[in-house]
């Protein structure tokens, strides 16, 4: 049974996971304090978050992090990690133990204010930021320093002007420690930072949730190579869709990519893809960190769609 | 290193000692008509930029520092200035110093070119009193000034700080660089690692002397005599106070968490202002758009249009909607 009060109750009737919104929280909440808040939805993450959480928690102002029902030590491992960037009282730990249904058809069938809906977890997720803006961001991508120094400008200059950014990312597909590939096919463009407010918030969409945001809202477009999205060539990375043969195929066009990608490197055929670029990295030197720290703020730009002006 | 401050707080005058002590201001050799210590290339730039904004150099707005931020965001500006200060690592060595008031308007822009060069960055801000500011006496009749220039000053200074947050920094007094600037210089040398300070030989720091002696700073006018709203003077008095403190503890989180506050009230200040003010800025509006230019016709005639009525009614009906259909266009009789 729904519990009564809260701005979106679950249909489970488990007032923990009700979702009550900041802005409609007794004073002294409101109004929300100048800054940006990175939300983190995340399920056995811990290979990543070395590399994840530093660079995010020094560009923003908090990081929440919500771990849903992992086995790998995720929620452990991302305190660590912010205790040793000295940022424990900027960091929240949340867990969400729902088993949530899968993009896609899972996800189409599961009502919207059910904990197990995608948009529910968001929802719930996003209604423990306590600053004017918000930030999702996944437990794969990898900031470098200029998307450090892009974040840090935000989250001071984005409040008050009601913008959405978008974040170009590049998919990164690891090897092993000194190989990786880069893929600059296109900028897999999507908004990833928005304001906190009543317009803000995530509703359902067919395969999975989408924020709402408000057809006047400017939207500001980051530059290129200011994030990388990791992706491990011995994991399974489909494993969190359902049925990806039947999806759509104009909503489904980069996990497509992201299919082609990794089947043609799974049979040593990277070399022929469009776009998808070799790196290598020194001795002594993991691939993640030689991309992130020297290999994308020396490339040449701009990274993606120029065939011919880019050279690495 | 970024030497940022206002117009007259001494910028320039810490920007020639660094010069003189072997840092390089890029171009100024080939430049000898940039002012000061300014490059024309950068002095271009940011007039350029802040027009394109629709920004003031000493604009009072806390909106315009997203403005100005949004450029910054455009890869094309980014890979213009990265190659720029690329270039000049190039042609005028390794430690550079760049002076510009309004530098700090742009920091993210300079801040991706020197990661995009592998460059540390690192940003000094001059402190002068709003005092300084504002006309001496005996300038032009200076009240209805003062409010804008010490608003623009509190906005200047309060950002400034916020956006040079998380890059080595440092903080100097103008005071502290009239009365012995090798204190405030040796203690910038140390901290951020500067080499044309830490191996300066004699000549060098001799030289220095001789070229503050030659450097005037503008006077300003007695805190007191200026005229200001209450409100205005006590920020602008909370945001010297603060500051000051930065000069010894950069990064002293107490401070910046007043700061903070200063900023946050600056903001609400600035904004009843403006809505106290908004008949004089409609009104403005209103004026400005009469003296522009009538528009020509802003509608391109269609080509059928130009045919008279009288030809055009001779074409059969048919005719006309084939036509239509060639040329892809909804008709109307």
């Amino acid at each position: 049974m729904p519990t009564p009060g809260a701005d979106v109750p679950c249909r489970e009737g488990d007032p923990t996971y009700d979702v009550r919104w900041p802005w409609n929280a007794a004073a002294p909440t409101r109004p929300a304090p100048p800054g940006l808040t990175c939300v983190f939805r995340v399920r056995d993450e811990a290979r990543n978050l070395p590399w994840v959480l530093p660079p995010v928690l020094a560009a923003v102002d908090h990081v929440v992090l919500v771990d849903n029902r992992s086995g790998d030590g995720t929620a452990e491992l991302g305190r660590r990690v912010a205790a040793e960037a000295g940022a424990s009282d900027r960091y929240t730990a949340l867990e969400y133990p729902f088993e949530v249904s899968r993009a896609g058809h899972d996800h189409l069938f599961t009502p919207p204010d059910s904990v197990h809906s995608l948009t529910h977890f968001y929802n719930w997720s996003f209604s423990h930021v306590r600053t004017s803006y918000s930030m999702k961001w996944d437990g794969d991508m990898v900031l470098t320093p200029e998307g450090v120094s892009v974040l840090r400008d935000l989250s001071w200059q984005l409040p008050g002007s009601g913008a959405v950014v978008l974040v170009p990312r590049h998919p990164l597909t690891v090897v092993d420690e000194t190989e990786a590939w880069i893929d600059l096919r296109s900028r897999f463009l999507e908004p990833w930072i928005y304001p906190m407010g009543p317009e803000f918030t995530f509703v359902k969409a067919f395969e999975w949730e989408v924020r709402e945001f408000p057809a006047t809202s400017e939207r500001i477009v980051a530059p290129e190579g200011l994030c990388v999205e990791l992706k491990w060539l011995d994991t399974d990375e489909f494993a969190h869709w359902a049925e990806v043969e039947a999806l759509e195929q104009r909503r489904v066009r980069r996990k497509q990519r992201e299919r082609e990608v990794v089947t043609a490197l799974r049979e040593g055929r990277g070399a022929e893809v469009a776009d998808l670029h070799r790196i290598v990295a020194p001795p002594g030197v993991h691939v993640v960190d030689h991309v992130v720290d020297t290999w994308l703020p020396q490339a040449r730009r701009p990274l993606v769609g120029r065939p011919g002006r880019r050279d690495g | 290193m970024l030497v940022l401050g206002a117009e007259g707080s001494g910028g320039d005058a810490l920007a020639g000692t660094l010069r003189t002590l072997g840092m390089r201001v890029p171009q100024r050799g080939a430049d000898p008509a940039a002012p000061g210590e300014v490059p024309r290339w950068v002095a271009d730039l940011h007039d350029e930029l802040l027009q394109r904004c629709n920004v003031d150099a000493d604009d009072a707005r806390p909106s315009a520092w997203f403005d100005t931020g949004r450029l910054a965001h455009l890869e094309p500006l980014r890979v213009r200035v990265h190659r720029w200060l690329e270039e000049r690592f190039v042609a005028d060595g390794p430690e550079l110093v760049l002076r510009d008031p309004r530098l700090a308007w742009f920091l993210g822009v300079w801040r991706s070119a020197a990661l995009r060069c592998d460059a540390d960055l690192s940003c000094v801000t001059v402190l002068r009193h709003p005092a300084a500011s504002v006309a001496p006496v005996g300038g032009a009749d200076h009240d209805a000034d003062d409010v804008p220039v010490v608003a623009g000053w509190v906005n200047a200074q309060l950002h400034a700080e916020r956006a040079t947050r998380g890059s080595a920094r440092g903080f100097v007094r103008h005071d502290d660089l009239l009365a012995d600037w090798t204190v405030p210089v040796a203690g910038l040398g140390t901290a951020l690692g500067l080499r044309a300070v830490q191996e300066a030989g004699a000549n060098d720091i001799r030289a220095v002397h001789t070229y503050l002696r030659g450097d005037v700073p503008t006077a300003g006018r007695a805190w007191d005599d200026v005229d200001l709203p209450a409100g205005l003077r006590d920020l602008a008095d909370r945001t010297w106070d603060a500051l000051g403190e930065l000069v010894e503890t950069p990064d002293d989180a107490r401070v910046l968490a007043r700061l903070d506050g200063v900023r946050a009230d600056y903001t609400t200040t600035y904004d009843q202002a403006a809505a106290l003010a908004r008949s004089s800025s409609r009104a403005a509006h209103r004026a400005g758009l009469v003296t522009l230019p009538t528009p020509e016709r802003a509608v391109v005639e269609r080509g059928a249009d130009r045919v008279p009525h009288s030809v055009r009614a001779a074409v059969p009906a048919g005719l006309r909607r084939r036509l239509r259909r060639v040329l892809d266009r909804p008709g109307s009789d």
